[in-house]
């Protein structure tokens, strides 16, 4: 009789060292991090482009507009009158033109980044 | 055939190199909770000047994918990191399986240090031990092992909600390609636990609360049951090579892997892990008490290991 102490193991697969798997996990992880970063698919921050730059409105596409940009910055990018998009999403008067626009949900139920977006467009059209 | 393997115990060098495999898994585990606890410290201190914890969500990345690839755009909330994350979870996924859920995801981190400390509490605490260990067996798969009766309750219920995280995975990416924000942000437990050290309170930190409650009865509940993460990953993983398998001859029907998985899995009834909710922490493999019964695998995805070839002579 066989009294092997090894079981037989040829099963069409093969034995991986539990530490080279743990290498191979970290080095997967992180070096695709890694490699991304190279490429410049990496921000942490909306207000970053991948080269370090600050973003800025170009005033052609309102999709590019983030909740931490101010009302100033979209009235100026889109020339837009300050008064007439205080008024449409029921703006109170008093909120300063240097009001970030995620905060201005909490003040002008009206108020949505997306909603803003739609104004804008129906603004540009002829 | 399990009459030709001798019993014997492990070799002294097997004993050392096993647990030290855990004790690395706990480390580097240990190490992405405390990057997340130094990135949410730098926005306590530097606030909006300093990057978001949410900037280091890989599933921020799958979440803003559909917008990304189809205008270019991430959507609110989410950055270039989430995108280059969830592809590095993709990549170790389709090579390694699962092995971000096992190993570095910060919230299955916290759900094992919850259940751990449940454990010491049993331990501690004689009734609610006894409790527990009622509970353990009811969930455990082999509790019904060699019975008529069938699966219990508690494994009834256990294998209903193991769904439940492909429902929340489906209404998440659907919403997302509708609405085009982040429908789960809300109720997302770990975008709460990084805004609890901002004193913010939303569904999401109720969605905490039950997770890390549950958690403290069944491991790793948020895992299991709701995680869209894991769902996507355990889907990805059906393509990695890697697998967890169990040589029956060597086996002695102990147990020890079934009762030590994280995720419920029978692994004393299984040749090859293939189930879905593997998260490859290799527990199983380190708890054995026969080296050469149950292995990590490198072999072709879709191949069971009884129709592979027989071999010609051991290995």
């Amino acid at each position: 009789m066989n009294t092997q102490t090894t079981a037989p193991r040829a099963r069409g697969s093969f034995r991986i060292n539990g530490l080279a798997y743990a290498a191979l996990i970290l080095t997967l992880f992180f070096g695709t991090i890694q490699v991304a970063q190279y490429a410049g698919l990496w921000s942490v921050s909306g207000k970053l482009t991948p080269d370090g730059a600050a973003v800025q409105l170009s005033g052609a596409d309102p999709a590019e507009i983030k909740g931490w940009m101010t009302i100033e910055s979209v009235v100026d990018a889109y020339h837009v009158d300050k008064a007439a998009l205080y008024a449409r999403f029921s703006i109170p008067a008093e909120t300063p033109s240097s009001a970030a626009l995620k905060d201005l949900e909490v003040v002008a139920p009206d108020f949505s980044i997306t909603a803003l977006r739609d104004w804008l467009i129906e603004q540009a059209a002829p | 055939m399990s009459s030709t393997v001798s019993p014997r115990t492990p070799p002294a060098r097997a004993r050392w190199r096993r647990p030290s495999l855990q004790t690395l898994r706990q480390f580097v585990q240990f190490g992405v909770v405390g990057f997340v606890v130094f990135i949410v410290g730098n926005q306590l201190v530097f606030g909006e000047a300093a990057a978001s914890a949410e900037a280091f969500c890989p599933f921020g990345g799958l979440e803003t994918l559909y917008s990304y690839l189809t205008g270019g755009r991430t959507i609110a909330h989410t950055h270039l990191s989430n995108l280059a994350l969830f592809l590095a979870v993709a990549v170790t996924t389709i090579v390694a399986r699962s092995a971000f859920c096992g190993w570095i995801c910060p919230l299955g981190t916290i759900q094992e240090w919850t259940y751990a400390f449940s454990r010491w509490l049993q331990r501690r605490i004689p009734p609610l031990g006894r409790a527990m260990n009622a509970l353990r067996k009811s969930l455990n798969p082999r509790a019904a092992r060699g019975t008529a009766a069938g699966p219990t309750l508690g494994q009834r219920i256990d294998h209903g909600l193991s769904y439940g995280r492909y429902l929340v995975l489906a209404w998440i990416i659907g919403g997302t390609i509708t609405y085009g924000s982040m429908v789960f942000r809300d109720y997302d437990p770990w975008s709460a636990l990084l805004s609890l050290a901002e004193l913010q309170l939303s569904v999401g930190t109720a969605v905490l609360a039950v997770s890390l409650i549950t958690s403290l009865f069944v491991e790793r509940a948020w895992c299991r049951y709701a995680c869209p993460l894991g769902a996507t990953i355990s889907l990805m993983g059906r393509l990695s090579p890697v697998r967890i398998e169990r040589v029956e001859s060597a086996c002695t029907s102990c147990g020890l892997c079934t009762q030590r998985c994280p995720m419920g899995i029978d692994v004393a009834r299984a040749d090859a892990i293939t189930d879905l909710s593997c998260i490859t922490c290799l527990r199983c493999v380190n708890e054995c008490p026969r080296p050469e019964a149950i292995d990590l695998r490198l072999a072709i995805p879709g191949i069971h290991p009884a129709a592979a070839p027989a071999p010609t002579s051991g290995d």
